[in-house]
């Protein structure tokens, strides 16, 4: 999983591999389309979510962020998948920033 | 963030995970849920939500995409229609503003002999949450598959509507028609989709979206196969 101290283009290579694992797992995507997710041209195109795929989104955050999600005020019909990404990364890097803050609390506690 | 859940008082609550049905007794102060989850409740649709409904229905946003297609019925005929083929029909609330409908979800033009009927589905403006009515549509379908023992919900569903849902074809439904050309709408002609969620694709395939609706395990939900 990421953490905060990667680099930026390391960063950026393992959230498009997160974020295709999500897609998988969601079914929101052939598997024929997999090497345009992983080039980035489907976050270029500004592909949009339907209400549902945004749905199944927010449950697939949930079953893997423990307990992160997508803004729910956001308006589906304005989501694109560039959009998902850019919440997962902030998701992500959240939850890499508290898991952080608790190993040194623990080192700090011991 | 912890969610506030309303008193269950004067309620008798049939204790399944994840989903509870109340049966409600009067009560002017609280809202009385026939089912709800996690973020969303649905209610009884009672006389005083009428003209609410009524104008939400004949708006710009609703008129010509749902039941009544751009028609004016009295609200006198309206009230009686409201009510036609219905075998449930029930308000969409947030549970953070209890107070305003969002939206209804129904069933009709059930054929009991032969296992299936028909779902409606719409929010009842255009600023309402649209992911919060479609749960509790998924709530419905729950509640009609685990209470009545359908084995089929068809859905009909205008082009332009469908594209909300379409990334559910194949997965939670099945495309089981398409009429081409079939309705009317701004001076053109659009399809409609007859889709079909069945109970036993419904208990694999729904299961991780039934469980973020209920906040935890989803109830309990059987593929129709006979056990044993």
């Amino acid at each position: 999983m990421r953490t905060s101290a990667a680099g930026s283009e390391a960063a950026k290579s393992s959230d498009i591999e997160w974020f295709r694992s999500l897609l998988v797992n969601a079914q929101l995507i052939d598997q024929e389309m997999l090497p345009a997710v992983v080039d980035g041209a489907l976050l270029e195109d500004d592909l949009h979510l339907d209400s549902l795929a945004v749905l199944e989104l927010h449950a697939v955050l949930a079953e893997h962020l423990d307990g992160w999600s997508l803004p729910r005020q956001l308006d589906p019909a304005l989501m694109t998948v560039r959009d998902v990404l850019h919440y997962c990364q902030l998701a992500a890097e959240t939850r890499a920033a508290e898991e952080s803050r608790r190993e040194f609390r623990h080192v700090h506690d011991h | 963030m912890a969610r506030r859940h309303l008193p269950a008082g004067g309620r008798h609550e049939v204790s399944q995970p994840g989903l509870r049905i109340g049966f409600a007794k009067e009560s002017e102060e609280q809202v009385q849920y026939t089912l709800r989850a996690e973020r969303v409740g649905l209610r009884a649709i009672v006389p005083p939500d009428y003209q609410v409904l009524y104008t939400a229905e004949l708006s710009e946003f609703l008129g010509v995409r749902w039941r009544h297609r751009g028609t004016t019925p009295s609200p006198e005929r309206y009230a009686q229609t409201l009510w036609d083929g219905v075998l449930v029909q029930l308000g969409v609330v947030d549970l953070d503003k209890p107070a305003e409908l969002i939206g209804i979800v129904g069933a009709y033009s059930a054929n009991l002999r032969d296992g299936y009927c028909y779902l409606s589905v719409t929010k009842l403006n255009g600023t309402a949450d649209g992911l919060l009515v479609l749960e509790g549509l998924i709530v419905l379908i729950d509640y009609l598959f685990m209470e009545f023992g359908f084995r089929k919900l068809y859905a009909e569903s205008m082009g332009n509507n469908f594209s909300a849902f379409t990334s559910g074809a194949g997965k939670l439904f099945e495309i089981e028609g398409r009429l081409t050309d079939h309705r009317m709408m701004g001076g053109g002609y659009v399809d409609e989709y007859i889709l079909a969620f069945t109970r036993s694709t419904w208990a694999t395939q729904a299961r991780r979206l039934r469980n973020y609706i209920y906040g935890g395990a989803a109830p309990l939900l059987s593929n129709g196969e006979p056990s044993g």
